[in-house]
């Protein structure tokens, strides 16, 4: 039994493998980082061109026929940018990971893999110092097969973020987690809608 | 009683200090009989000359950077701040200096630990907050308590000896010969001398900038154990680098939208590192990280 871990999570992980390593650490979020679960996961896709709203959503919701609507509850929206949001919920982690799993192979079959933009986990968590519940981000991208931390910072419309507190949380978790250290990579997603 | 601040040991990073210091008095063991052998009178003019500019400049660093020293009075959260740093490291407190310029620096000067001073610039004060603050006093505190400014002025000592070597050369070479050596062999024989300071000074800048990011890793992990804060320093560092540049601020999904043309930018470790006395803001960041996990395992 060693005193200090020296196990390290794979720096880049497929779609399948990245959201088991997420739900493998819902234990680790809630005890060791104080952080939990919205209760939501987030799969954008992106349009494809010409495509108006009406159609993506449509789209979407054809290729989705193929996950288990008796086990997942999700929604479809289109943003004003006209990006899809498939938003899965539920109370647990590894649940909401293994939905997004399932959501990733029924993508694929239906041709829209390579629309995938990021599957967005949000949490919540208590910053002490500043007395408030701060909204934090895990991005999966398939890009470059890897999570990235976002945490914006007061109204999405000014575009500012926390970024003392996302090196916080890749370092804290990287062990884990395939995360990207390159900061460059770490792009923000603004307003949300979850 | 009171016991100074432990820094604890990073064996590796000992070690490789330990090769490079022994690489450099290697080079410069060779390259002092060589240049002994070719002119002693020569190499004991550049002696005397860099052994002044070396005792001068000492006096001139704060000087040179518009620093002045200051009191309690006039700058007391600074005075508190090294009070507390340097009785917790264990030294004298050194003199406290502001630098009227607006780039964002810091540095530790002193010949020895009771002629030390640390200077922050005006610019540096105003961008940093208390915790990084902190953290930047104890990274030039450290330095000063592990004597950093001593080691890497002699370890440049016999670099700066082949530089002014160099230019004895340079200028015997295209006025020599006058009168003394009129033999063929003359111009061959500063040739070769030319060549042989031209290689310590490459060799031995590339040495000394390698001992010198060494120790600037050191006195990072010096100042985490001082403050106990290494995300602090960090977070400095990234302020100081304007680290939010390295950051996107373009949403992800424009990104994505142009997937076709992106281009990934090649990155190595370019010629630029190898010269450069201080380690890249990521690495250090990296380490500082490191820091900060077993640190969490202690808290």
């Amino acid at each position: 039994m060693c005193l200090i871990s020296f196990k390290r999570a794979p720096k880049h992980s497929t779609w399948p493998d990245a959201m088991a390593a997420m739900g493998g650490n819902s234990e680790r979020f809630v005890q060791q980082l104080d952080t939990t679960t919205t209760g939501e996961v987030a799969v954008l896709v992106r349009p494809s061109p010409d495509q108006s709203h009406t159609q993506t959503k449509a789209e979407l919701e054809r290729a989705l026929t193929g996950m288990d609507r008796t086990k997942h509850h999700f929604d479809v929206t289109v943003d004003e940018v006209g990006h899809g949001w498939v938003i899965l919920k539920n109370e647990h982690l590894p649940e909401l990971a293994q939905g997004a799993a399932q959501m990733g192979d029924v993508f694929a079959a239906a041709g829209l893999g390579e629309r995938v933009v990021a599957a967005v986990f949000p949490f919540r968590w208590h910053d002490a110092t500043k007395q408030r519940d701060q909204r934090i981000y895990w991005l999966y991208q398939p890009r470059i097969r890897a999570f990235t931390p976002f945490v914006p910072e007061g109204d999405p419309s000014n575009e500012r973020r926390d970024h003392d507190l996302e090196v916080r949380m890749e370092a804290a978790i990287r062990r884990e987690l395939p995360t990207e250290r390159q900061t460059a990579e770490w792009f923000p997603i603004w307003g949300m809608p979850v | 009683m009171f016991q100074p601040v432990q820094f604890g040991r990073d064996n590796q990073l000992r070690t490789r200090m330990f090769i490079t210091m022994l690489g450099l008095g290697l080079l410069y063991g060779v390259f002092m009989w060589i240049a002994w052998q070719y002119s002693p009178m020569y190499l004991s003019i550049a002696l005397v000359i860099v052994i002044i500019q070396f005792s001068l400049s000492d006096r001139m660093v704060l000087a040179s950077m518009r620093a002045r020293v200051v009191t309690a009075y006039e700058a007391p959260k600074l005075h508190k701040m090294v009070d507390e740093l340097s009785m917790k490291a264990g030294i004298p407190k050194p003199k406290v200096a502001i630098s009227d310029m607006s780039t964002p620096n810091a540095f530790a000067t002193g010949r020895s630990q009771k002629h030390a001073a640390v200077a922050v610039t005006t610019g540096l004060l105003n961008i940093l907050d208390d915790d990084e603050l902190e953290a930047v006093l104890a990274h030039e505190i450290s330095h000063i308590k592990t004597k950093d400014v001593i080691v890497m002025t002699y370890a440049s000592f016999f670099l700066i000896v082949a530089a002014t070597l160099s230019s004895f050369l340079m200028f015997s070479a295209i006025f020599g010969g006058m009168g003394r050596s009129r033999n063929n062999n003359a111009g061959s024989v500063i040739m070769i001398a030319l060549l042989v300071t031209f290689i310590v000074r490459i060799v031995g800048g590339m040495l000394v900038a390698t001992l010198s990011r060494y120790r600037e890793f050191s006195a990072d992990r010096g100042a985490s154990a001082l403050t106990q804060k290494p995300m602090a320093l960090a977070s400095a560092l990234q302020r100081l680098q304007g680290s939010m540049v390295s950051v996107p601020k373009q949403d992800l999904r424009k990104v994505e939208s142009m997937n076709a043309f992106f281009i990934m930018s090649a990155v190595g470790l370019g010629l630029a590192e190898l010269f450069s006395s201080h380690p890249s803001t990521a690495k250090r960041v990296q380490r500082l990280q490191q820091y900060d996990q077993q640190m969490a395992f202690l808290r």
